[in-house]
């Protein structure tokens, strides 16, 4: 089923576009990750998607509806994201969590399922046993944690991500990772915006690759990152070779000093 | 909540049982003589006014420091003293006597006119404080400007308007004061998970659901709770800025921090009060002079003994 169709989309800040796509759909189920250069277009992309920025022209719509026209409430209850917080304030653990609960809370006060999906994505995170800490004495790896538990908490069938993993040590890369397949195994279509290839080769069902504003290739990871499109992509030399153990693409890259 | 509650209440009876004339709450209760009741009524007005006005500067600064997301913002960023300040000096200067209602309008205008830039900036927090303090700017030059053309005794009485003075309020008008300021605290209250929400980012908010509906809702509560108290007590610094502040320092949730820091700003601004009419009985200071200078030194030693620096 398709759950978001773009068409001609053009988008950018202070009018100017920065981000061009004609057309590309996103199916219920799917893992993508978007990968592409620095300032290529892929958060703007995201930003869209998560409705915190509005396209210059053309349309988007969600399940067939055009996500203009459906109000921020409704929208919140089936798209959750998780973008970097602005301002870390102490609140508990649990008390941020909750807030996750907001749209589908119309009462002041948390109901019983309000509680279980809380609980449920405190355990799903393992952040229960901090959930008495304040975010601001967390760690980098925990507060993403925390982070992604409040968008699971607002229970809805797609989450978008921008960098969820990056400057996170690879344990807490992986940590993350795989609460995020997790997810979608069972059934959440999650978008996420990845810096390493070979995280989003590994976990993705799909994967978009961005450059100057437009979608550059669009595929299964083992059709999509070959060393062709990779260098093609970045700028960069690079040999792509099967990981042995997941039998994904691999991405070497190439350092200047040991090309002879 | 309870601690803090009973705190106030403590706070007022000591407030009623201090004055020029050696009247305490006990001497009230024995003394039988309508005199005594009488000092003890008029003390009580005042105090009322007082804890009001405070409460209202408090909610308003929580809702601005949520907004503006920034720990800095209080009541009068935005500019609507200076505009009170410019509808009030006109008012004194040219002894049109209803301040209230001109200090009033002034603050409501500014506020206006701030809505239509902040709506026009999509509610862009910084480009919202940097409108409010340029407003601000073009409006205290223009006091300055009424004040070159005023006789000096019209000058005097508008600076003491200017800091803060609830001997000058209208008193008349306290129920009407206290019962706008009740209303929108409780609302603002119904919308503490909003202000939650709001206070962790613009984008934020947009992905939980919030539209500008909600953030203007809020704005015009915060404005025009800092607009009445222009118009009762004039200008008086400080209390929505270190209320809220020293209050989130215990809990930062807004379920908390509205009636906690509502109640904290009642307080805060009896003492206040009670100070500047006992300090240098007969005479007195306004209000706004001893809330900037006590809570510029409590602020200080806030900032310097804690730990984050939020």
């Amino acid at each position: 089923m398709t759950l978001f169709e773009c068409k001609n989309i053009t988008a950018g800040y202070r009018k100017i576009p920065v981000l061009d796509i004609p057309y590309c759909t996103i199916n219920t189920g799917d893992f993508i990750g978007i990968i592409g250069p620095n300032g290529a277009g892929k958060s703007t992309l995201l930003k869209l998607l998560a409705r915190i920025l509005a396209p210059l022209s053309g349309t988007i719509a969600y399940k067939q509806n055009d996500i203009a026209s459906i109000p921020y409430a409704v929208y919140a209850a089936q798209v959750s994201s998780v973008i970097d917080i602005e301002r870390v304030l102490p609140y508990t653990v649990f008390s941020f969590v909750a807030l996750g609960r907001f749209p589908h809370a119309s009462v002041a006060r948390l109901n019983a399922r309000d509680y279980d999906a809380i609980e449920q994505a405190m355990h799903y995170c393992n952040i229960a046993h901090i959930q008495h800490k304040k975010l601001t004495e967390l760690s980098s790896g925990e507060l993403q944690r925390v982070n992604i538990a409040r968008a699971l908490a607002q229970s809805t069938e797609c989450i978008l991500l921008d960098e969820p993993v990056s400057h996170l040590d690879i344990h807490h890369a992986y940590t993350i990772m795989d609460i995020l397949k997790k997810l979608n195994e069972s059934g959440s279509t999650i978008i996420a915006i990845l810096h390493d290839i070979n995280i989003a080769s590994e976990y993705c069902s799909r994967i978009i690759g961005i450059k100057n504003g437009t979608i550059f290739f669009d595929g299964n990871p083992q059709e999509c990152i070959t060393y062709q499109n990779i260098e093609a992509l970045f700028d960069c030399v690079c040999l792509v070779y099967t990981n042995p153990i997941s039998g994904r693409p691999y991405v070497y890259p190439v350092p200047e000093h040991v090309k002879k | 909540m309870l601690i803090v509650t009973a705190g106030c209440i403590f706070i007022i009876a000591i407030a009623l049982s201090i004055g020029a004339s050696h009247v305490t709450l006990l001497s009230a209760i024995t003394d039988s003589r309508t005199v005594v009741t009488q000092i003890i009524m008029l003390r009580l007005v005042r105090v009322l006014m007082a804890f009001v006005v405070g409460c209202a500067l408090a909610v308003s600064g929580c809702i601005f420091q949520a907004l503006l997301k920034n720990p800095l913002a209080e009541p009068y960023t935005l500019g609507v003293s200076g505009g009170a300040a410019c509808g009030a000096s006109i008012a004194i200067i040219t002894a049109s006597g209803a301040v209230s209602l001109y200090a009033f309008v002034g603050g409501v205008c500014t506020v206006i006119v701030i809505f239509f830039i902040a709506r026009a900036m999509q509610f862009h927090p910084t480009a919202i404080i940097l409108a409010g303090i340029s407003l601000g700017f073009v409006l205290s030059s223009s006091v300055l400007l009424i004040f070159a053309f005023a006789k000096p005794d019209s000058i005097h009485k508008t600076l003491m308007w200017l800091s803060g003075d609830l001997s000058m309020a209208q008193y008349q008008h306290l129920p009407l004061y206290a019962i706008i300021i009740v209303m929108l605290t409780v609302i603002a209250l119904f919308f503490h998970r909003h202000l939650d929400i709001i206070s962790f980012g613009t984008s934020f908010a947009t992905t939980h659901g919030i539209g500008t509906v909600h953030i203007a809702i809020l704005f015009w509560i915060a404005s025009l709770a800092t607009s009445i108290t222009v118009a009762a007590t004039g200008i008086i610094g400080f209390v929505g800025l270190i209320v809220p502040h020293a209050v989130r320092s215990i809990k930062a949730n807004h379920a908390f921090l509205l009636p906690v820091s509502a109640i904290a700003g009642g307080t805060t601004l009896v003492i206040a009060d009670t100070i500047g009419r006992s300090i240098v009985m007969p005479y007195e200071i306004p209000s706004g002079i001893i809330t900037g200078f006590f809570g510029g030194i409590f602020f200080l030693i806030l900032l310097l003994t804690r730990k984050d620096n939020l």
